[in-house]
């Protein structure tokens, strides 16, 4: 009796579990999910009631405005934004050249920092890592303006390199401090073993300390890239022309400037913009759930 | 095969001198320990040995050459490490073969030697698995097959059975013993368990507060400990020490051990120069002999505990308020009242320094 209710109580917590993941399943991607689907709608049929919600035939109108094949009519948008809508894939393109390099940067960086911090016994190391971080609790606005002046005297507004620059200072304190507690986490004598087997400090790092560390390298490079690419505030506002943003600031351009009678492009060009960070996080998704694992583990 | 020389090491860690002015001389295809208490300096020493750690003073020989500013990676030392340190993401077979990779071994000699050094350690049939699908006993075995493969000029043990359980360290330490006897190379190993030390060891050097107080073979460690800390480090039950003071019967020319509780004359003559001060009468337990009856040189005792270890028994016997720590024979009745012969002993001066034995 007793074991028979012990089993209906486990039962019904994972039950329980399992219909609340679906809850929150359901309520963070359901927005993806009817964009996604708006993005395949003839931009009149949008607005019927009832909606549409399962389109009968794909329309790819939208994605071949985007393409520059087919010229949409389009009615609503104020002067300039279809242009800007046009230059979608490019903008996007510069949100991956401008992640890529971000993360590059931080991988070399960040990778030699965090080892430091990790192992090399220092004076002061310990609160010069808590002033790596602390830069990240400032608020980003406050010095929004100072970046900006300083940004316009190096005469690099309206770049990619600018946006480079302050993106990899955003990113590098979170992806220091991921790879720092990875490395912490890799018994000091796994290190010793490999430096008596013959191995050089630098050949111990490439060897065995980074293969091991691999995992936490890889969440912390997809950090480091998605914290480039959703960042908005400066890349908007330090390069603004039509072919230096990055997809982040051309949505906005969009958005703004397209009134109510073409959602369903913007849409679409939503759906592009989330495909390169979609398509990482499912590859390495093993690696990210690991290495945030060890990171938040301490 | 290396004879490895320590001249005056020492090594300190902000003012926390963790090595102070250790010299050592190890034999070639010797098996050193260097025994002590956690916190003495044995593991650091044995790590500058290595090269993982740089002395703040002194100097180290390989036969006869210096390397005290030799990277790890030239020394040709092979190391195992207390916790393992097997790499996790290599099986093995590739764990031990590791260190022949990186001196670019040709592929069939490391696949021909990493075999050989398996079936010595009977692990062949492990080589294709991963660190963490292996138990205790056998990350030991191949952190020792990685530690052998190579044909060092020293293998440096650090504690490497301290985190196996008990039986099996029991049966390792035989093996260990083989495993010498197989690979003549020198040995140096870490180890606060004097069984460990005592069993496996051709020389030991006991350590404290990062000072070798004797370096000896374990017979002589035993029977000849130079000072109250050898003393009583070695040997299980500890030795008795009492202290007392030294007052010399001078007609009768005899030396008498004054301590808290009972005067003790001591049957052998001491130097003039230690008859007046303090001094600490050391007995082993099997040097405490219990009677029945009272008899000449006796001394009367209450029974304080009685531990029945099966292979022998442990009695702490009260000489009033002096409690001694006796060994008898396994099955042999005791009593409230008994009186104790002292029958084996040692004497040491103010500073703790052996003077005589008897």
């Amino acid at each position: 009796m007793s074991i028979n209710s012990a089993r209906q109580g486990e039962v019904l917590k994972k039950t329980a579990l399992f219909l609340v993941s679906i809850l929150i399943l359901v309520f963070t991607l359901s927005p993806i999910v009817w964009m996604v689907i708006c993005s395949f709608i003839p931009d009149p049929e949008l607005y019927q009631t009832p909606p549409l919600f399962f389109p009968t035939k794909l329309y790819i109108g939208n994605y071949q405005f985007l393409w520059g094949t087919e010229a949409v009519e389009l009615t609503g948008g104020t002067p300039g934004v279809f242009a800007a809508a046009r230059n979608m894939l490019t903008s996007v393109g510069n949100s991956l050249i401008v992640g890529i390099s971000v993360t590059v940067i931080c991988l070399i960086l960040g990778l030699f920092s965090a080892y430091s911090f990790a192992r090399v016994p220092m004076r002061g190391s310990g609160k010069l890592l808590f002033y790596v971080f602390f830069s990240r609790l400032l608020p980003q606005v406050a010095i929004l303006v100072p970046i900006y002046v300083i940004i316009q005297a190096l005469n690099l507004l309206n770049t990619l390199l600018a946006i480079i620059l302050v993106h990899t200072a955003f990113a590098i304190p979170f992806f220091v401090w991921v790879l720092f507690v990875y490395f912490k986490s890799i018994p000091q004598s796994i290190e010793d073993a490999a430096r008596i087997d013959g191995c050089s400090r630098f050949q111990q790092l490439r060897k065995i300390t980074l293969p091991i560390s691999k995992p936490g390298l890889i969440a912390a490079s997809i950090f480091a890239f998605m914290t480039s690419y959703n960042e908005f505030l400066f890349a908007s506002t330090l390069s603004n022309t039509i072919v230096s943003r990055t997809a982040a600031a051309t949505l906005t351009a969009v958005a703004q400037g397209m009134g109510r009678y073409s959602v369903a492009l913007f849409m679409a060009c939503d759906v592009v913009t989330i495909l390169p960070p979609l398509a990482l996080v499912l590859i390495f998704r093993r690696q990210v759930m690991e290495g945030l694992v060890t990171a938040f583990r301490r | 095969m290396a004879r490895i020389v320590l001249e005056n090491l020492t090594k300190s860690f902000g003012n926390v001198k963790a090595v102070d002015n250790v010299s050592l001389e190890i034999e070639d295809k010797h098996f050193v320990t260097l025994l002590g208490p956690s916190g003495c300096g044995k593991t650091t020493t044995l790590r500058m040995i290595a090269g993982l750690e740089a002395p703040t003073s002194g100097r180290i020989y390989f036969d006869g050459k210096p390397v005290t500013d030799v990277p790890p990676h030239r020394r040709n030392v092979a190391m195992v490490f207390q916790d393992y340190a097997l790499y996790p993401h290599m099986n093995a077979f590739e764990n031990i073969a590791f260190s022949l990779r990186m001196r670019k071994v040709p592929d069939n000699e490391i696949r021909e030697q990493v075999t050989n050094t398996a079936r010595l350690l009977r692990i062949e049939h492990l080589l294709d698995r991963m660190p963490t699908e292996l138990s205790g006993g056998e990350k030991q075995r191949v952190a020792l097959g990685r530690a052998l493969v190579r044909k060092p000029a020293a293998s440096l043990l650090d504690e490497p059975l301290s985190s196996i359980d008990a039986k099996l360290r029991d049966e390792m330490r035989s093996e260990l013993i083989k495993i010498h006897e197989r690979f003549p190379a020198t040995f140096v190993y870490v180890t606060h368990d004097q069984v460990e030390a005592m069993t496996l060891s051709s020389r030991i050097a006991v350590m404290q507060n990062g000072r070798i107080h004797q370096y000896d073979t374990p017979i002589n460690l035993f029977h000849k400990p130079v000072n109250t800390f050898v003393a009583g480090f070695i040997g299980s039950p500890t030795m008795n020490l009492i202290e007392g003071r030294l007052s010399e019967d001078a007609e009768r020319n005899t030396v008498t051990f004054e301590g808290p509780d009972f005067l003790f004359p001591f049957p052998v003559r001491v130097e003039d120069k230690y008859l007046t001060g303090k001094a600490v009468l050391g007995i082993r337990p099997e040097g405490v002999v219990v009677q029945e009856q009272e008899a000449p040189g006796s001394y009367k005792t209450e029974l304080y505990t009685a531990e029945i270890r099966g292979e022998f028994t442990i009695l702490k016997l009260k000489l009033r308020d002096t409690i001694l720590t006796s060994r008898i024979e396994s099955g042999r009745p005791f009593r409230k009242d008994m009186w104790v012969k002292f029958a084996k002993g040692y004497l040491f001066d103010a500073s703790s320094q052996l003077i005589s034995t008897f």
